[in-house]
C-alpha cells in the first residue's frame, strides 16, 4: 500500500475521530441534559477512547502492538513530539495569572491531556465550572476522619491535624482515603452562590479533580472534600499534605501554582493518586 | 442512524465514499462517520427548545436505524429543521473532505 495512502487514511480516522470529540464536548459543556441521556441510552457515543482494529505502519504503534495485539488505543497516537509540545505549553501555563477564565488553549489542553492520559478531563462538567482553573495551592494539615481520629494515624506528621472534619461529614470505610487526597475549593466563589449553595455542595462533594503543577510538570487525581480557603487573595485551593507533595506544589519554582481540572468519572474507574506526565505517554494513575 | 441508509438517501458524498471504501478499516469508518453525523444532529435538536416533544425525538433518533425514517419523523414536526439537519450532514462531509489530504479526494 503506498505510504500517500497511509497517510490519507490515518488522516481520515484522525479527522473522524477529533470531529466526534469536539461534537461530545459540545454536547457535554452546552447541553448536560442530552448527555446525560446519551450516557444512559448510547453509551458507546459518549466514548473518547477508539480501539484501531487493525496494524499500522508506525513504530510507535507497532511496539504496542506487540505488547497487546489486536488492541492499540487511540491515545498512543500522542507521539513523543507532541507530548513534548503538550509539556512545553503546560510550562508557559505557569505564568497564566490566577482566575477561573477559561484558559487560553483550554479545548487543547483538554483533548490532549484525555488522549495522553486517558481520562475525561474538561473544565466544565454537567454545566459546573471550577472557581478557579488556575490557582496557587494552600498546604492543609490533615483533616480527622472520625472522632477519635489522631495525628499519629497520618502520615506526614509534621503537617498537623485540624481540629475541624471534611465539610461533607466523617469519612466512612469507603471514603476514608479521600482524606490523603483532599482538595479544598472556594465554592463560596462560585457565581449565585447564596442562591445555588445547596446545588453546588451536592455536586462537588467528593468530585474527582485533576491537578497539574505545569513548571514541575507533576500531576494527581484529588477529591473535593473541603470548602475553602476562606480568603482567596493568596491561595485559591487547598491540598492535603500528599498532595502537596505528590504534586510537588512546594517546589520553589512552581510557587504553589496549580493548573486545575474536572474529571468526568461516572464509571468512578480512576484511581486517585500521582500521574508522572513527564515520564510516560499513558499511564494509569497509582495509589500513593 | 446507519451509514447505508444515509448512502441510499444520496447523502453521503461520492468522494467521501471512494476514500471510506479504500479504507482497510472500512467499516470502523463507516462506524465513525455515523457517530460523528449523529452527535452533530443531536446537538442541533437540543439547541432548538421550541421543538414540541424535543426529548422524545432526540430518543428516537438514537433508535432509529433508517435515515429516512428520522427524516419523516421531524419533517412531521418541523419541516424547516428537517431541511437543516440534511444540511448539517452535508456539511459535516464537506469539512471532512477539506481536511484530507489530495491524494484521497
Amino acid at each position: 500500500m503506498p505510504a500517500l495512502q497511509n497517510s490519507a487514511h490515518q488522516q481520515l480516522r484522525a479527522d473522524l475521530i477529533e470531529n466526534i470529540q469536539n461534537q461530545q464536548h459540545r454536547i457535554r459543556t452546552d447541553y448536560p441534559q442530552t448527555w446525560n441521556l446519551l450516557k444512559q441510552s448510547r453509551p458507546d457515543l459518549t466514548q473518547n477512547s477508539f480501539e484501531i482494529p487493525t496494524p499500522e505502519i508506525s513504530s510507535q504503534q507497532n511496539l504496542v502492538q506487540d505488547l497487546k495485539p489486536n488492541l492499540v488505543s487511540l491515545s498512543i497516537e500522542v507521539s513523543g513530539e507532541e507530548h513534548a509540545q503538550i509539556l512545553r505549553k503546560l510550562a508557559a501555563l505557569a505564568q497564566a495569572p490566577v482566575g477561573g477564565a477559561n484558559l487560553p488553549d483550554q479545548l487543547y489542553f483538554e483533548q490532549q491531556l484525555g488522549d495522553m492520559l486517558g481520562l475525561t478531563v474538561t473544565a466544565e462538567l454537567d454545566g459546573y465550572r471550577l472557581p478557579y482553573t488556575v490557582a496557587h495551592a494552600q498546604a492543609l494539615p490533615h483533616f480527622p476522619t472520625h472522632p477519635n481520629d489522631q495525628l499519629s494515624a497520618h502520615q506526614p506528621k509534621e503537617a498537623g491535624l485540624s481540629s475541624t472534619r471534611s465539610t461533607f461529614g466523617w469519612l466512612s470505610d469507603k471514603t476514608h482515603q479521600y482524606e490523603k487526597f483532599g482538595v479544598a475549593l472556594p465554592l463560596h466563589k462560585l457565581p449565585d452562590w447564596p442562591k445555588r449553595r445547596l446545588d453546588y455542595v451536592q455536586w462537588f462533594k467528593y468530585r474527582k479533580v485533576i491537578l497539574i503543577n505545569p513548571t514541575q510538570q507533576t500531576a494527581a487525581v484529588g477529591v473535593v472534600t473541603q470548602i475553602g480557603p476562606a480568603y482567596v487573595q493568596r491561595f485559591q485551593v487547598g491540598l492535603s499534605p500528599e498532595l502537596i507533595r505528590l504534586t510537588k506544589a512546594w517546589h520553589p519554582d512552581s510557587k504553589g501554582k496549580m493548573v486545575i481540572f474536572l474529571l468526568d468519572d461516572s464509571a468512578g474507574s480512576v484511581k486517585l493518586g500521582q500521574i508522572n506526565l513527564a515520564s510516560r505517554l499513558k499511564k494509569e494513575p497509582s495509589d500513593l | 442512524m446507519t451509514y447505508n441508509s444515509l448512502f441510499a438517501a444520496g447523502l453521503i458524498d461520492a468522494t467521501l465514499h471512494a476514500a471510506i471504501a479504500e479504507h482497510p478499516d472500512s467499516i470502523q469508518i463507516q462506524a465513525l462517520l455515523c457517530q460523528s453525523l449523529l452527535l452533530s444532529l443531536l446537538f442541533q435538536l437540543s439547541a432548538y427548545p421550541q421543538l414540541p416533544a424535543r426529548l422524545e425525538i432526540i430518543k428516537s433518533v438514537l433508535t432509529l436505524e433508517s435515515w429516512t425514517d428520522i427524516h419523516q419523523k421531524i419533517k412531521k414536526v418541523d419541516q424547516t429543521l428537517a431541511q437543516n439537519l440534511v444540511e448539517s450532514v452535508k456539511r459535516v462531509q464537506f469539512v471532512l473532505l477539506n481536511q484530507l489530504p489530495e491524494e484521497a479526494e
